[in-house]
């Protein structure tokens, strides 16, 4: 426990710097607006203001990521709760009640219970990360190339069953993201790989330029269609953004009680904000005395959802920075951010740069303070950037997205596939097909065959490998599991279909 | 007719996907150091994985419905959104090509105006302005605040 508090100090030693707080302070405003755009979550948010991290050290850039990723969090309730338009997928759940409370002149409580409840769930998350992190990284210290292979296995499986429920449709999409992620040099071979004789893919095609592609410029694309909406804001039917003690009462137990359930789920891979907080939402209605009132513009239906999004949120910080696998795009792209600024994220990250590692997590701390102390105030101004025309901001993120993916590697060629992964990942939106499954494959692919390739040369190529080692075993046991669960699912979902 | 649903459309471009992939493979040259596994296993293993999924996606049976049917662009509908995508890309690889010889202000200034002519028209003045404005302002911000190094081409600041 000292150790843990000696590294926490660490860490706050390293973030509490000015220029640190001050692009906690830009990083939050930021995400915030990025956040509050229609269909733009926190993961294009971060996508889309990756060059603003060029220059910075390893620990502000990924202190300004966070702090926009919590501030993206946050936008998307304001939409929620103003336009009934969420931000992200995560704060779905919030447009059921918070939208309806605003319609009931209680726009200012919805949005101040967003803000609360937000704050005191990654408050309560980021103290189970600071416990958390460092065992997870120990434990990953311990993994060799099966057990490592046997995760990023799992965490792909995951992320195609418990994702979305496109089973079959997630499987192509992460065999798409296998598929690009082995054009290049094999790095155990040095065979060239796929590259149809053309020298600028030698290097293989940078993830972040797909991943950019497919959330950044699909979107954009997606959003051609709605560019000539435009939302009018009342800033002043807000009111004050504050909750009354009575508010204070209800909201209060369904907090601490979404929490540490959100944060378990969010550890896990696939599991993204949008699940948790359903879960929270139908945990609290059914506890609930007035289940009836759900839907209605109950508070606690605000309230529940934002706790349970941000400590999921929070904990899918835990995978990524100690263990290197990201459980959700956004930390996905984040990952492919560190990697870019020369940051392995992974258990070694905690042995060789433990300042970075803690001062991302102190920072955690800092950036729930900064964005209940600077949004709950600025609400009602911040919300006016609502009404701002869909027809500047697409142009505008369209821009940062090109700018951001040449300042990756000085390649204006990677336009072309910036290009590509902007229909690729539209069509695939327009074919249902989940998203993250190819993300989670552009960044892993290559771990994923080295270790299988590593593994299986110690047994001189024979699967048993995987046999011997129990945590190895145990994983692919999951994966297994996990997929036979799913398709028992689906297949009694199309049979309940049927009989309809 | 076969319907064309989102689960077959999906099915039927993984299985070319991983026929090509499989046939690509195939062509690999041998690894020319000690590699008992070699760079060929792991391809195969995803082409077989995509010919799998994607013959079970394509030979699923179910009704085509208006929920399940495959339109990733509706020519009939959507003509202006297909335009407006089509000419982005081309201003994007446009500015791809010019971004080096003509430099970072201009190029971006064009893009820039470019598809503020897409989202707004033709409000010339307006557009000009908005797009100079921003290739300023992040001029500015990458490389005179954020020192990142960025293309000059033609201009000599």
């Amino acid at each position: 426990m000292e150790a843990v508090f000696s590294n926490l100090m660490l860490g706050f030693a390293n973030a509490l710097t000015l220029t640190n707080i001050v692009w906690v302070v830009i990083g939050s405003f930021l995400g915030t607006l990025v956040g509050m755009l229609p269909g733009v979550g926190p993961a294009t948010g971060i996508a889309i203001l990756i060059p603003v991290s060029y220059g910075m050290d390893p620990t502000t850039a990924m202190i300004t990521m966070c702090a926009i990723y919590y501030g993206a969090m946050f936008g998307g309730s304001i939409a929620s709760i103003m336009i009934n338009t969420p931000g992200d997928a995560s704060s779905i759940v919030t447009c059921f009640d918070g939208y309806k409370m605003a319609q009931q002149g209680r726009a200012g409580a919805a949005l101040a219970t967003s803000a609360i409840a937000s704050f005191i769930g990654g408050m309560i998350a980021c103290v189970m990360v600071v416990i958390l992190a460092g065992p997870a990284a120990s434990l990953a210290l311990k993994f060799g190339p099966a057990e490592m292979f046997a995760l990023i296995l799992f965490a792909m499986t995951a992320a195609i069953t418990l994702a979305e429920g496109k089973l079959l449709r997630g499987c192509v999409s992460l065999f798409i993201g296998l598929l690009v992620a082995s054009i290049g040099i094999d790095g155990q071979s040095g065979v060239i790989r796929f590259t149809m004789g053309i020298d600028a893919m030698q290097d293989g095609v940078d993830f972040l330029v797909a991943i950019i592609g497919a959330y950044a410029i699909s979107e954009v694309f997606n959003s051609f269609a709605d560019m000539n909406v435009v939302y009018n804001i009342n800033t002043k039917a807000i009111g004050k953004v504050m909750i009354t003690k009575e508010d204070w009462k209800k909201i209060w137990l369904p907090i601490v009680r979404s929490t540490p359930i959100a944060f378990f789920l969010g550890c896990l891979p696939g599991i993204g904000g949008s699940m948790t907080s359903l879960i929270a939402y139908t945990t609290e209605r059914q506890l609930s005395k007035n289940p009836e009132n759900f839907g209605k513009g109950d508070i606690v239906g605000v309230a529940a959802p934002e706790a349970a999004n941000n400590a999921s949120a929070t904990a899918s910080i835990i995978p990524m920075l100690a263990i290197g696998i990201p459980s959700s795009g956004t930390t996905a792209v984040m990952l492919g951010a560190l990697m870019m600024l020369g940051v392995q994220p992974g258990p070694m990250l905690f042995e060789m740069h433990p300042e970075i590692a803690w001062g991302v997590i102190a920072s955690m701390f800092i950036g729930n303070i900064v964005l209940v102390f600077m949004n709950m105030p600025m609400v009602p101004y911040i919300a006016k950037l609502l009404a701002l025309p869909q027809k500047l901001l697409i142009p505008i993120i369209i821009c940062l997205a090109f700018m951001g993916t040449y300042m990756m590697n000085y390649s204006a060629f990677d336009f072309f596939f910036l290009i590509i992964f902007g229909l690729v990942g539209y069509s695939m939106q327009k074919l249902d097909i989940p998203i993250p499954p190819l993300v989670l494959a552009l960044i892993l692919g290559d771990t994923l065959e080295k270790t299988f390739r590593q593994a299986m040369v110690a047994k001189s190529g024979s699967l048993t490998v995987f046999l011997d080692k129990p945590i190895a075993l145990f994983f692919i046991g999951l994966a297994v599991i996990s997929l036979l669960y799913s398709l028992w699912q689906s297949k009694k979902a199309s049979a309940g279909a049927a009989e309809v | 007719m076969v319907a064309l649903t989102k689960n077959r459309v999906t099915g039927l471009v993984s299985l070319v996907l991983g026929v090509i992939y499989f046939f690509a493979t195939r062509n690999l040259p041998e690894s020319a150091v000690a590699d008992p596994i070699g760079p060929r296993a792991f391809p195969y293993i995803i082409a077989a994985g995509m010919v799998i999924v994607g013959l079970i996606l394509a030979l699923k049976r179910e009704p085509l419905t208006e929920k399940n049917k495959a339109v990733i662009f509706d020519l009939a509908t959507e003509k202006e959104l297909i335009i407006d995508i089509a000419y982005t890309c081309v201003a994007g690889i446009i500015f791809g090509l010019i971004l080096e010889p003509v430099g970072y202000l201009i190029s971006t200034f064009l893009f820039m105006t470019a598809m503020l002519f897409i989202t707004y028209g033709r409000r010339i003045v307006f557009n000009i302005s908005i797009g100079l404005l921003f290739a300023v302002i992040t001029y500015v911000l990458f490389f005179v605040l954020l020192e990142v190094s960025l293309p000059r081409g033609i201009l000599t600041f």
